[in-house]
C-alpha cells in the first residue's frame, strides 16, 4: 500500500503531504480543488506519465520549474519512490530507496496501479482500438512475453504495409510467415486471458449490474494458418496496407446478450470496465503476489445508492476515490482537499 | 564560456561514437590531453585501422592488408559448412564457439522495408555462386533473434531453394536489442550444437 505521498509544485498543490491507509481512501473537495491532480500524482508513481494524456511540463505547477512526488510504498518492505521532472532542462529522474530507476517499467511492478475514470465509458462504446489496447495492456502487464510479441508484430505489419504501398509483393510473403507465427501466439494468449479472467468478471459484473449479466467477446479479424495470408494479398493490395490479423481483432462488451454500445447505460458501461479492472486484479495477484492499488476518479457521481453500496463492496486492495461530497458511513480514511 | 576551439572540436567528434554522451565525451576529451601517451598511442591505432582493415571480397568480413581474408583463404576449412551473418564482427563471435573448418558470409545488414533496406542492398549477389563454385553441404543462417533477422532468414531460404544443401538456423543472441556479441562462447557452442534443420 502506499503509505504517503509528498508533493512538490505538483499542479495546484505547492508542497503537501498526505497519510493514507490501506484500505478506502476517499479524496474529498470542490471542483478544481485538485482531487483528479492528486490521483494523477500517484498513479504518476507506478506509471510516470500523466493518465489525462498532458505533457509533464503541464504537471509542473505554473509559474515554478519542477515538481516533485514522493511516495512511501510498502509491501514487505518499504519503497521510498522518488519522481522528479525538471521543465528547465525537460529531464525526469526517478529513484526508489535513493536508487536510480533505468527502466520506467520495473516501477509498475513495484507499485502496480489501475485508474479508471469517466473516460471509461469511452472505451466500451469508442473505437475498437481502444478496447484492442486496452487488452494488450493489461496481458502485457501478466506477460512480458506477450508485451514482447507484440513489439515484433507491430514492427514486421509496418514493414509489410511498406511492401504493400511500394506494390513489392515478392517480398510480402517473407514477413507474413513471420506475422502468422506471432499472430498464433498473441490469439492463443488473448483466447486464455479472457477464459481466465471470465469466471471473476461475470461475479463481479452481476454484483455490480445489479443482476445483469454482463459478457466480454472476442472476435478474431481472421483464423490463422499457414499461408492464409498470402491468400488474402490481393486484396489487401487493393487497400495499399494490411488488414487482416490480430491487429484487426475486436473485443466487445455485451449486456444482456445486446452490444454494451447500443444497450447498456452510462452507469453500466462504468460498471463493466471495473469489473474487467477487478478480474485483471485478480489475475495479476495470481501472478506477482500483489494486488495493483486501484484508482477511481469520481466513480459514484454517476451513482445510485445502491450500486454505490455494491461497488464498496466489492473493493479489496487499497483504493482512492474522488468525490465533491461524502456523507456515508463506511470505514474509510477521508482526505479533505 | 572559453574552451579551446580543438576540444570543443574533439568532443563533438567524441560524441559521434556510440554509446558515448556529452558527460562522457568530457571525460575522456580530458584524460586524452592529460594522458599524451595514450592519447598517440590512439592515433597510430586509428591510422593503423583505417589503412588496413578492409573489407574480403569473398565473404565480405573484415580483411586486413590484402582483398582476400585468411579465413577464406585458409584451405583447412573445408567443412563444406558456410554460416551467414549479418555483420563483420559477428564472425569473431561465432568463431569464438571453437568451431574448424567453417566459413562465413557477411550479409551486411538485414531485410527492412522500413529502413529502406532491400534485397539488393545485401551481400547476396554472389551467395548463389559461391555455394556452388566453394561446394558446401551445409549453411548455417547465424542471425540475432528478431524480426528482420527472421524475415531474412526466410529470404535466405527461398533463394536457396532449388539448391542442394542443408539449411539450419541457429538461435543465438538475446531478443530484442541485445547483441550477438553479448554471448558467451559455451552458449554460441551449445546452440551451434543444438541447431534445427529448416530444409
Ligand atoms: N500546472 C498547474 N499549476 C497550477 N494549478 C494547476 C495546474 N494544472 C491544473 N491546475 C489547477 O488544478 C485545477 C484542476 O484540478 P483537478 O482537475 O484536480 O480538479 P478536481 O478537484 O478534480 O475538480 P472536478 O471536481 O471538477 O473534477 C484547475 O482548476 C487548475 O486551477
Ligand atoms: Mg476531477
Ligand atoms: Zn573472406
Amino acid at each position: 500500500m502506499l503509505k504517503t505521498l509528498s508533493l512538490t509544485f505538483f499542479r495546484n498543490f505547492e508542497n503537501r503531504v498526505f497519510e493514507f491507509q490501506g484500505g478506502l481512501n476517499i479524496i474529498i473537495g470542490k471542483n478544481g480543488s485538485g482531487k483528479t491532480n492528486l490521483l494523477e500524482s500517484i498513479a504518476y508513481l507506478s506509471f510516470p506519465r500523466s493518465f489525462r494524456g498532458v505533457l509533464d511540463s503541464d504537471l509542473v505547477m505554473w509559474g515554478e520549474d519542477f515538481f516533485r512526488i514522493e511516495g512511501l510504498y510498502q509491501d514487505d518492505v518499504e519503497h521510498m519512490i522518488k519522481c522528479f521532472y525538471s521543465s528547465h532542462n525537460r529531464v525526469k529522474k526517478i529513484h526508489v530507496n535513493e536508487k536510480k530507476v533505468d527502466r520506467l517499467s520495473k516501477l509498475f511492478f513495484l507499485f502496480p496501479t489501475l485508474v479508471s475514470t469517466d473516460r471509461d465509458q469511452d472505451i466500451v462504446d469508442g473505437p475498437p482500438e481502444k478496447r484492442r489496447s486496452l487488452f494488450d495492456k493489461l496481458i502485457s502487464l501478466v506477460d512480458m512475453h506477450y508485451y514482447r510479441t507484440l513489439i515484433d508484430y507491430r514492427k514486421a505489419i509496418e514493414n509489410k504495409n511498406v511492401l504493400l504501398k511500394e506494390k513489392r509483393l515478392e517480398e510480402v510473403k517473407y514477413w507474413n510467415r513471420e506475422i502468422e507465427k506471432l499472430s498464433t501466439y498473441i490469439i492463443t494468449k488473448r483466447t486464455e486471458f479472457l477464459k481466465e479472467i471470465t469466471m471473476t468478471f461475470d461475479l463481479k459484473s452481476g454484483v455490480l449490474l445489479n443482476g445483469k449479466k454482463a459478457d466480454i467477446r472476442y472476435f478474431k479479424k481472421i483464423d490463422i494458418e499457414e499461408g492464409i495470408l498470402d491468400s488474402k494479398l490481393e486484396e489487401e493490395l487493393e487497400f495499399g496496407f494490411s488488414i487482416y490479423g490480430p491487429h484487426r481483432d475486436r473485443f466487445e462488451f455485451y449486456i444482456e446478450g445486446r452490444p454494451a454500445k447500443a444497450a447498456a447505460s452510462e452507469a453500466e458501461k462504468r460498471m463493466m470496465l471495473l469489473s474487467l479492472y477487478f478480474a485483471f486484479m485478480e489475475r495479476f495477484e495470481k501472478d506477482k503476489d500483489k494486488k495493483p492499488v486501484l484508482i477511481l476518479d469520481e466513480p459514484l457521481s454517476i451513482l445510485d445508492d445502491e450500486r454505490i453500496e455494491a461497488l464498496l463492496g466489492q473493493l479489496e486492495s487499497q483504493v482512492f476515490i474522488t468525490t465533491p461530497r461524502w456523507s456515508l458511513q463506511y470505514e474509510a480514511n477521508l482526505i479533505e482537499l | 564560456m572559453w574552451i579551446p576551439s580543438s576540444l570543443k572540436k574533439l568532443i563533438e567528434n567524441l560524441r559521434k561514437l556510440p554509446g558515448i554522451g556529452e558527460r562522457s565525451a568530457y571525460r575522456i576529451a580530458y584524460f586524452l590531453i592529460k594522458y599524451r601517451d595514450v592519447l598517440n598511442d590512439i592515433v597510430d591505432s586509428l591510422e593503423e585501422v583505417d589503412e588496413n582493415v578492409t573489407l574480403c571480397k569473398i565473404c565480405h568480413g573484415f580483411a586486413e592488408g590484402k582483398d582476400i581474408c585468411p579465413i577464406c583463404e585458409d584451405e583447412r576449412r573445408d567443412a563444406g559448412i558456410l554460416c551467414i551473418v549479418e555483420k563483420p564482427e559477428d564472425v569473431f563471435i561465432v568463431e569464438s564457439a571453437g568451431l574448424h573448418g567453417w566459413k562465413y558470409h557477411v550479409l551486411g545488414g538485414l531485410l527492412s522495408p522500413v529502413k529502406g533496406v532491400t534485397p539488393d542492398k545485401l551481400n547476396i549477389f554472389d551467395l548463389r555462386d559461391r555455394i556452388k563454385n566453394e561446394n558446401f553441404k551445409e549453411i548455417v543462417i547465424a542471425l540475432n533473434p528478431n524480426i528482420e533477422a527472421e524475415a531474412t532468414a526466410n529470404y535466405l531460404i527461398d533463394l536457396l531453394e532449388d539448391m542442394n544443401v542443408v539449411i539450419s538456423k541457429i538461435a543465438i543472441g538475446l531478443p530484442q536489442g541485445a547483441d550477438i556479441a553479448l554471448l558467451d562462447p559455451y552458449t554460441i557452442k551449445e546452440s551451434i550444437k543444438g541447431r534445427r534443420r529448416v530444409k
